[in-house]
């Protein structure tokens, strides 16, 4: 027959090892807090197992997923065009249209500072997240041509008036060519140049690519950069606006 | 077994387990690694000549 004592002892034992299970059981399911999971929080169970802790333990509970960055702030450097409509017509701001360059950001800067070209933009958007704007939000850009036929921009918002009256439009660096994925820093920057619009704008509801306009001419812009990479959808939803390509 | 391997046995679980609720409390507090007082300096103190990775989680 075993002494009483020790006997007491290792039904103690017993009890602490199910306390331990459960303090790691709850780990592994990240009880981590009692201020948030209570008597099934490793916190409680160590409290439990050890009351002398009480008070003395300075709890932190890990994260589980990783925090999503934050977007660079607008940080615009004023480029300048002599291409562009004196006002809006008095038309609302419907749509913000988002183009791929074919080129540079510096080859972008020279033809619309050139007005011969005939054509600009609000912002441009480099692959290293520079920001740069050619035309003031209260006028209308020239970047969206015509609406051509089979066009969806009719169906989508309700007329058919010119869409540069109608639209803030964001011209984002390829380095001329299509395959070139957008970068974080120039999703980051194209989504503070387009929360700088809906602050301007607030009846904006549509993100849109050049070819819901010009779906002859354009059928590829602003093309599967932004796109098939899900990079398109992504800004739509961070700006919750409807998203049309 | 006699009662004195009993208490033997006994005394050294009692002592695997106070480094076991330690390990608890380091995890608790975001001491994973990096000394004795680390749920990795605990891991190894339970199993003297364990090899370990230890990563650290997040925190905020």
């Amino acid at each position: 027959m075993a002494d009483p004592a020790l006997i007491q002892q290792l039904t103690q034992l017993q009890a602490q090892q199910a306390a331990i299970s459960a303090g790691l059981n709850a780990m592994n399911e990240g009880r981590w807090l009692a201020a948030d999971h209570g008597a099934d929080s490793l916190e409680a169970i160590l409290y439990g197992l050890n009351p002398g802790w009480t008070g003395t333990i300075s709890p932190q509970a890990p994260l589980y997923d990783l925090p999503e960055p934050a977007p660079p702030e607008a940080n615009v450097v004023w480029i300048g065009s002599p291409n562009y409509y004196h006002g809006r017509a008095g038309w609302p701001v419907v749509a913000i249209v988002i183009h791929t360059m074919a080129g540079t950001l510096a080859s972008c800067d020279s033809w619309f500072r050139n007005p011969a070209s005939q054509v600009s933009s609000h912002y441009g958007i480099g692959l290293a997240g520079e920001q740069h704007q050619y035309v003031a939000l209260s006028n209308g850009s020239w970047a969206n041509g015509v609406l051509e036929a089979g066009n969806d921009w009719v169906s989508i918002v309700g007329n058919s008036a010119n869409p540069n009256y109608q639209t803030v439009t964001v011209e984002t660096e390829d380095n001329g060519s299509g395959s070139t994925p957008v970068t974080d820093a120039q999703w980051g920057s194209t989504l503070a140049v387009c929360q700088l619009a809906l602050r301007t704008y607030p009846g904006i509801r549509y993100l849109m690519g050049h070819n819901v306009i010009s779906p002859n001419s354009r059928p590829s812009c602003c093309g599967n950069r932004w796109w098939e990479s899900g990079r398109f959808d992504q800004l739509a939803e961070a700006l919750e606006l409807e998203p049309c390509w | 077994m006699t009662d004195e391997e009993i208490a033997s046995t006994i005394q050294v679980l009692q002592q695997q387990q106070s480094l076991q609720s330690s390990a608890l409390k380091a995890a608790l507090e975001a001491r994973w690694s990096g000394g004795a007082d680390s749920v990795d300096g605990f891991v190894k103190a339970l199993t003297p000549g364990i090899e370990t990775k230890p990563e650290t989680p997040l925190y905020p």
